[in-house]
């Protein structure tokens, strides 16, 4: 055992509490190094009662959380507030583009996870893995031939060339000294000045616009996108649900279901299942 | 011809026009080494619009070359289409691949053919510069081993095919010209007509396959990824081979990334070419051409 802290960050707004609770669960199940774990929460405003659920990860593995309401945040403020809206995905998303604003200077490594993940393996073996000198390492997208190509693979061909690597930017492994180099706040800035924001994908695309070919390639299976049944034969160490199908729906066919439904706990399973159905019932009468 | 080319050869009859243009064009879409990309088209009669479409590959990637070899003004591959097995689906195109020792200029030494069913996601250079350790071929255990050799309840032609043997697919191969051109096919090829073997086996991959007996490079399975379904997609494969009855180009399909496949095809094309399936079919159901 040594003492290093492990930093992971986590970017989530009230309504995904509880996969952010879940993606911290199996990070503490999966490693024995649990103490050494370091969570950054970087939200947009949590009630109480979904922060006591938050803070039972400390409870049960002695892991230690950092909130960040960006909302209070200058930078975000300024730029995030002036990016493209997705109704899915909200603000929430610009605010990984801006985590050297957030978070403490002196962390060197930290490890960015979307909240729709469950992983399965020890995470020190990303916060401890050579980048070889990298400012990031990922995964490669499957879906970027279709993401940056778009209509008969003809989009957006001044940005990019669909033959250069693209990356799923859900896990990203982060030396913040490259990263800080790479001044992605002020691109982000200027992209959404010159209008080029409004053809991206989201911060996806601009990650992929500022590291293109500065990206150390993980395996594959360390972000296993849209992860079905015959995937768990391959015992992936990370999945990510993308996709309209989720591991917290009553019936998902995903893989691994039913364990991700104990990682979150029966409890907050069907706890969330109310709150996302109460939601949708504001809407319908009008309410929200 | 530059001396870094990469060599890809793709064999088809005319109903095949639309899918080589989208192996083609994926090709050409995920690699930076378009100037060295060299297709070698065995193909049989095309219309000229046909032709038309397989030329936008040189429009749209001004750096690639293409040869053609029309295989209906070629004897040898008319006597052999003669006396092979013919099947209704396949077509005798699939024997087209064993005659690349003859029909393609000898100077190329490496050479890469895939099957027109194929959707290439990597860089081909890849497959193309890998290290072949001395073997003459190299290509990816079939996923339907031993069943496609052996058939029925495992007892078909266990004289040819022990079902122990490992036993590739022959839709994505890696060839060395070389070794290929040594182990004498077309001889191989009338000994097996002239003995009865041809009738009995799979077409051109039994025969392949027993030519090449334990004597081929296992590849990674993400080369040539067989029958590949959606689950597929976040393993990282590097060429989709649509083997199953379904199909990308089908309406609906509920293969891997059909979606982008029909962008890779052109959405025009896409459409064209499934109005031009329904007329073929409507013509064979009133009994006018094939």
């Amino acid at each position: 055992m040594t003492a290093s802290p492990i930093h992971i960050v986590l970017c989530f707004d009230n309504n995904f509490w509880a996969p952010a609770y879940t993606v911290m669960r199996s990070i503490s199940i999966a490693t024995k190094r649990r103490a050494d774990l370091d969570f950054h929460l970087c939200h947009t405003g949590l009630s109480d009662e979904h922060r006591a659920d938050l803070d039972r990860i400390p409870e049960e593995y002695g892991a230690t959380l950092h909130y960040y309401d960006v909302r209070d945040n200058e930078a975000f403020q300024r730029i995030g507030r002036k990016g493209r809206y997705h109704p899915r995905l909200t603000h929430i998303i610009y605010a990984r583009l801006l985590i050297e604003h957030i978070l403490p200077p002196e962390i060197a490594r930290v490890i960015y996870l979307d909240c729709d993940m469950f992983v399965r393996a020890p995470i020190e073996q990303l916060a401890e893995m050579d980048l070889e000198g990298y400012p990031i390492a990922a995964v490669r997208d499957p879906h970027s031939f279709h993401i940056i190509g778009g209509r008969d693979m003809r989009q957006n061909q001044d940005l990019f060339d669909l033959a250069d690597p693209y990356f799923n930017s859900g896990l990203m492994v982060i030396d913040m000294e490259g990263w800080k180099k790479a001044n992605l706040p002020g691109r982000l800035e200027a992209l959404i000045e010159d209008g080029t924001m409004d053809r991206l994908y989201f911060d996806q695309d601009v990650l992929n616009l500022v590291f293109r070919h500065n990206w150390l390639r993980l395996p594959q299976l360390w972000n296993t996108l849209t992860p079905r049944k015959p995937h768990e034969a391959f015992d992936p160490p990370n999945l990510h649900f993308t996709g309209p199908r989720k591991p917290w729906h009553l019936v998902s066919g995903v893989a691994f279901a039913r364990t991700y439904r104990h990682v979150m706990t029966n409890d907050l399973f069907y706890r969330y299942m109310r709150f996302r159905l109460k939601r949708r019932l504001k809407r319908w009468i009008g309410m929200k | 011809m530059p001396s870094t080319a990469i060599h890809i050869a793709l064999t088809f009859d005319d109903n095949f026009w639309a899918p080589a243009y989208a192996t083609m064009r994926s090709v050409c879409l995920a690699t930076h080494r378009r100037a060295d990309l060299v297709f070698h088209l065995c193909h049989r009669i095309l219309p000229p619009a046909h032709v038309a479409d397989l030329k936008k590959i040189e429009t749209e990637f001004p750096a690639v070359s293409v040869y053609w070899y029309d295989l209906d003004t070629d004897a040898r591959f008319a006597d052999i289409a003669a006396r092979a097995r013919t099947n209704k689906r396949l077509s005798n195109i699939v024997y087209a691949r064993l005659m690349f020792g003859e029909l393609l200029p000898a100077e190329i030494s490496r050479l890469v053919y895939l099957d027109c069913d194929t959707y290439v996601r990597a860089p081909i250079e890849r497959l193309a510069e890998m290290d072949m350790k001395g073997f003459p071929v190299a290509g990816v255990t079939d996923a339907l081993t031993p069943f496609v050799s052996n058939r029925r309840d495992l007892m078909t032609n266990r004289d040819l095919f022990d079902p122990a043997d490992p036993y590739f697919n022959a839709g994505v191969l890696l060839i060395d010209m070389a070794g290929w051109r040594a182990a004498d096919i077309p001889e191989r090829l009338d000994r097996a007509i002239a003995d009865g073997t041809l009738d009995r086996i799979y077409y051109d991959q039994d025969f392949l396959n027993l030519v090449f007996r334990n004597n081929w490079l296992p590849l990674d399975f993400r080369w040539n990824t067989m029958d590949p379904r959606p689950a597929h997609q976040g393993i990282g494969p590097h060429i989709l081979h649509y083997t199953d009855r379904r199909k990308p180009w089908h309406l609906i399909s509920g293969t891997a990334f059909a979606r982008t496949y029909r962008h890779v095809m052109t959405n025009e094309l896409f459409y064209r070419f499934l109005r031009h399936r329904i007329r073929r079919r409507l013509l064979g159901l009133v009994g006018i051409g094939r």
